[in-house]
């Protein structure tokens, strides 16, 4: 059988520059691929996350600072924070300001906090950890040599998040968390963090089937501390711009789809016509005792070869780089499989009906 | 023992309005030792009876014995019979053009059980190559070849797992006078080792030197084979 198997990669080899070219194309094609489902597969999640938000009829805020000093949010503000977040009504997070005069925090890597039992059930692929205070990992993310200590809590282990996994924020889009580490605190933590993380935990927080006055109460409690939050609904700003992302993205995927297939053609073409100059050798290796197997055999070489072998290696680095990278490879890898599987499928018929006809 | 019985073969291509009758209830045996001439005009079925002979098609009705037993139908042990009872010689795809000629008699050998190493492979090819004279072209590319050496090479590629029965589709077809009297001679000298051939052809000078001549018309066997003076003994032997 590995005879059959490297008889037919000679055959393919035979005709190297036309299969070389190919090869070439298709494994860039594929790797091309794969970089652009990633994108589509985080947009993916952000629309996931955008539509959770809206079926809650979600409230954020865009903030605006009344001062070029620092805000001082109230600790009334925050106070209510705590109480909507302890009643269910919303959830916050910290993104970007975690300890951010401390650059040896955590052993240096990025910080996110939330807070809110609610961030959970809006976005289920998370599988955050519970109950708060708890720890989580990015699955790029070693434990940290040292324990991490916030608000008045000491983590010292961390489970490991699902690889991808990604934070919807609706202003920022999708957070990968693969290189995060992920604080679930609970609310009444909010109080203890410092002032930039207070400014950015209000101002990323999130009502869920909010009433006005709920949301008048929280801008204004807010607003005393000179940052100015206004309130944006996501059922009626948001879905267009997440559309329209998620639009480009698969574009790009539907135009580079066709280029492959494409290319694919092409090589069936190209094999089209070595298998018909090539029909002796199925015909004389049949009838000398080659069983139907042996010669698919030699046909995979033949065909995996070009479509199969060559995208492997460049998906295997990219599954390697992890990331949102890694599933998009993972499908792309699984995707060449099913290609090759076609190809090798239509070559084993194409074969067997030359040789039935005899030219 | 008859190397080979055929009772009632049929053969059937396609459905319905494209259903062709190919072979219709064909019987015929060939003995040990013998040389038998299927004739008649091209398309009334020769190519297709060997194919069924020789387990490359399954018949669609009929019986079909191989030395003694019904022919299997399970692919892989077709196999084995297409490749230790069985020799082929075509008229088109007489010879791989791309391989070397070595290459090209080593071709059954990679499929013999016990397998045989790379060395025992070239060896009973070269062998092979010796008893057709073409000793000496075991390194040339088989495309370097004129029209009666690729016949040779493929009839070394035939012999050389010593099949017990040899079909040959048309060998003489593409060559000129002398060389096709020289391959059919090289061909029918196999009896003189025991093995059989049964042999396609519409020319009178290939089926004339044979013991028995089977026509053929419209995929049917003429009632009567034809005995023919080679029968008397000195077949091939010219």
């Amino acid at each position: 059988m590995l005879g059959d198997l490297r008889g037919g990669v000679r055959m393919a080899l035979r005709r190297w520059p036309t299969m070389l070219s190919l090869a070439a194309v298709i494994a860039l094609s594929c790797v091309v691929l794969a970089v652009l489902l990633a994108d589509v597969l985080v947009q993916f999640k952000a629309l996931r996350g955008g539509h959770e938000l809206r079926g809650r009829g979600a409230v954020v805020f865009k903030p605006y600072y009344g001062t070029s000093r620092v805000t001082s949010v109230p600790d009334r503000a925050v106070s209510d924070l705590v109480e909507l977040i302890r009643e269910e009504r919303a959830y916050t997070a910290v993104i970007n300001n975690v300890r951010v005069d401390d650059p040896e925090f955590a052993g240096g890597v990025p910080t996110v906090l939330f807070v809110g039992s609610r961030l959970e059930e809006t976005l289920p692929d998370l599988e955050l950890c519970e109950p708060a205070p708890c720890a989580m990992r990015g699955a790029e993310v070693a434990t940290p040599a040292e324990p991490v200590e916030i608000a008045g809590h000491t983590f010292t282990t961390f489970e490991r998040l699902s690889r991808s996994a990604t934070h919807f924020d609706a202003h920022l889009g999708p957070v990968p968390l693969d290189e995060r580490l992920v604080l679930n605190l609970p609310p009444e933590s909010l109080t203890r963090l410092t002032g930039y993380e207070r400014e950015e935990a209000m101002a990323r927080t999130v009502l869920l089937e909010a009433t006005e006055s709920d949301v008048d109460d929280f801008v204004a409690s807010s607003a005393a501390g000179d940052l100015y939050l206004v309130p944006r609904h996501i059922a009626v700003d948001r879905p267009k711009r997440l559309s329209g992302i998620m639009v480009v993205s698969t574009m790009y995927v539907v135009g580079m789809a066709a280029f492959l297939t494409l290319v694919l053609v092409a090589f069936a073409a190209t094999a089209r016509r070595t298998l018909h100059r090539q029909r002796a050798v199925f015909v004389i290796r049949r009838t000398h005792g080659a069983s139907n197997g042996r010669l698919a055999a030699r046909l995979a070489g033949f065909v995996g070869v070009v479509v199969l072998l060559p995208p492997l290696p460049p998906l295997a680095g990219l599954l390697l780089v992890g990331g949102p990278l890694a599933p998009a490879a993972g499908w792309m890898a699984a995707l060449v499989v099913v290609l090759f599987l076609v190809l090798w499928g239509w070559a084993v018929r194409q074969q067997s009906g030359y040789e039935r006809r005899g030219r | 023992m008859t190397l080979v019985r055929a009772s009632g073969l049929s053969k059937t291509y396609g459905r319905g309005r494209l259903r062709v009758e190919a072979l219709r209830e064909v019987s015929l045996s060939v003995e040990p030792g013998e040389a038998v001439a299927l004739t008649g005009p091209s398309g009334c079925g020769k190519s297709t009876l060997l194919s069924l002979l020789g387990l490359t098609l399954p018949a669609t009705g009929g019986e079909l014995l191989v030395n003694g037993e019904p022919a299997p139908l399970r692919e892989r042990r077709r196999a084995r019979l297409r490749n230790e009872f069985f020799g082929y010689l075509h008229q088109e795809f007489a010879i791989v053009e791309s391989d070397r000629v070595l290459a090209n008699v080593t071709i059954p050998l990679e499929y013999a059980r016990p397998r045989l190493n790379r060395r025992q492979r070239l060896e009973r090819a070269g062998r092979a190559l010796d008893s057709v004279g073409l000793g000496w072209a075991t390194r040339r590319r088989a495309s370097e070849l004129s029209g009666g050496e690729r016949q040779r090479v493929a009839i070394a590629r035939a012999l050389v797992n010593e099949p017990r029965l040899v079909l040959a589709d048309e060998p003489t077809a593409a060559l000129d006078v002398a060389t096709a009297h020289e391959i059919v001679t090289l061909l029918l000298s196999m009896r003189r080792r025991g093995t059989s051939v049964l042999v396609a052809t519409h020319d009178p000078r290939v089926s004339g030197r044979c013991d028995r001549i089977l026509p053929m018309e419209d995929g049917r066997l003429a009632p009567e084979g034809v005995e023919t003076s080679a029968s008397s003994g000195d077949c091939g032997s010219t």
